[in-house]
């Protein structure tokens, strides 16, 4: 190999260099607000937003939540996984989750009526009336939590689901079930006052609730395609 | 390491060095701006853009879609389309490039407070076929012939912030005017006549009219709440207007009541 090819590689690799410092987290980005008025003008503001998907056991990165060697009936367990949420927000904005399990892309969709507190959650490909619910939780440090009932333990929030009717209509919907990080920081207990300051990342824990599933031989399979995590300003 | 080192080991490690240096991006989406702002009277109209870009290496599907965040019951009549419309629905992105999507808005006769919608853009890449992002930025049109800014104070809170470990005050205020309110501002807590702390405040979440939430100021004081009688003044900027309101409170047992 050529000095001169040396010298022009030696080059790259400087670049490549500056290149690796560009922090890998800034993938979902909004900058700036625009204000259109005679009588006033703001500016400023940033929003990102990555996750990562990684084993509880190992922190590996993979590519999706999975629930392994389930008995049904086995109450809430948590997914083998955790999502390493990275995010950067202004006061105004917010990070949402749900699933929406109507929509053209969620196979199965759910076959039922999904009311105001039905069809969130983890979809019988069977029998696709039958769901088995899903919970959140968010943290700034990698510890597996207990799992639990969101109606006893108000560290973990139910999952809405966006074709509920109630869903993000009342103060009760947003606080207490959907919003998982405002600009004042994680929501660590159900309620609207319970924000808490923490840096990115944050780990969002999922557990799924197995008492009602069906076991059977081969196993009944049960999921969404329409987990939505929505990074919003608003 | 000397230069015949570098140029070893590069020899040796170019296609390492390359696939260390290009980390695979997972999701990668940048809008600009990140709201829209706009004081209209009935029947004025104004275009307005968001910018688009994909930061992703491979080209990539974005759908664009619009709903309704909050609206003003006095406005549940105002159908969508009659001050709001963009285009295109869809757009297919090469690495780095960058589109456009065109909203017109128009505060239509009848209209009262504010307008909001909000565009969401949601990237075709899903996580394990799972776990899908999304981006949503609002369009607010705020009625320049009948909106008014208002708030009352509901309640008082101090605590220790379970997370953050850090003292903090938490002024929950009612929104009672027909406009979101951006709180930013000013409080201030009397003892009696003395002052006993004061803190401005950045801007946090709007909060939207009818609806209640809560004013986050730390506490960095050294005095320790004691038993008695306490003011709460909070003063907000809410665009050109300054909103002074005032509540008395009694403390006692580590809880503020109202007076």
């Amino acid at each position: 190999m050529k000095s001169k090819n040396i010298k022009s590689m030696f080059l790259v690799s400087a670049l490549l260099c500056a290149v690796m410092v560009v922090p890998t987290f800034a993938a979902f980005q909004s900058i700036r607000i625009s204000t259109t008025t005679a009588e006033a003008t703001v500016t400023g503001g940033q929003l990102a937003m990555s996750i990562e998907i990684k084993r509880r056991d190992n922190d590996v990165t993979v590519s999706s939540l999975t629930w392994s060697n389930i008995t049904a009936g086995s109450g809430w367990i948590l997914a083998d996984q955790y999502i390493l949420l990275h995010s950067t927000l202004t006061q105004s904005g917010g990070i949402r989750i749900y699933t929406d399990n109507a929509a053209n892309d969620a196979n199965p969709k759910f076959g039922g009526s999904f009311g105001e507190n039905n069809g969130a959650g983890l979809i019988d490909t069977t029998t696709n009336t039958i769901v088995l619910p899903l919970a959140w939780l968010i943290k700034d440090n990698k510890v597996d939590p207990t799992t639990g009932d969101p109606n006893s333990n108000q560290s973990w929030f139910y999952f809405k689901d966006k074709n509920q009717s109630n869903f993000w209509t009342t103060t009760d919907t947003k606080e207490n079930s959907t919003v998982a990080k405002a600009g004042y920081g994680i929501h660590y207990s159900q309620g609207p006052g319970n924000y808490g300051s923490a840096s990115s990342p944050d780990y969002v824990y999922i557990q799924a609730n197995f008492t009602n599933a069906i076991g059977g031989i081969g196993g009944r399979k049960y999921r969404t395609t329409t987990l939505r995590i929505e990074l919003y300003s608003e | 390491m000397t230069y015949i080192m570098w140029k070893r080991f590069i020899e040796k490690n170019l296609f390492i060095l390359i696939c260390l240096f290009f980390p695979t991006y997972l999701f990668s989406l940048r809008i600009t701006p990140q709201r829209y702002e706009i004081f209209l009277a009935h029947n004025e109209e104004q275009e307005i853009k968001f910018y688009i870009l994909n930061d992703r290496d491979f080209e990539q599907e974005i759908e664009i879609s619009s709903r309704p965040w909050h609206v003003l019951k006095e406005n549940k009549n105002i159908e969508t389309n009659q001050w709001f419309s963009f285009s295109p629905q869809k757009l297919y992105l090469k690495p780095q490039e960058e589109g456009v999507v065109v909203c017109k808005v128009k505060s239509p006769e009848g209209a009262v407070g504010f307008l909001n919608n909000v565009l969401s853009f949601a990237e075709g890449y899903k996580y394990g076929g799972m776990v899908n992002l999304i981006i949503s930025v609002p369009v607010y049109v705020i009625i320049k012939d009948n909106s008014y800014f208002d708030f009352e104070i509901s309640s008082f809170v101090f605590r220790n912030n379970p997370v953050s470990k850090k003292d903090e005050f938490l002024v929950e205020i009612k929104n009672v005017g027909n406009v979101y309110i951006r709180p930013k501002g000013k409080l201030e807590v009397y003892k009696g006549k003395k002052i006993f702390y004061t803190k401005d405040f950045p801007e946090l979440s709007p909060i939207f009219p009818e609806e209640k939430n809560f004013v986050f100021v730390s506490y960095e004081g050294n005095k320790k709440l004691s038993n008695g009688k306490y003011k709460v003044v909070l003063t907000l900027n809410i665009w050109d207007k300054v909103i002074k309101k005032e509540k008395d409170f009694v403390y006692k047992n580590g809880i503020f009541v109202v007076k």
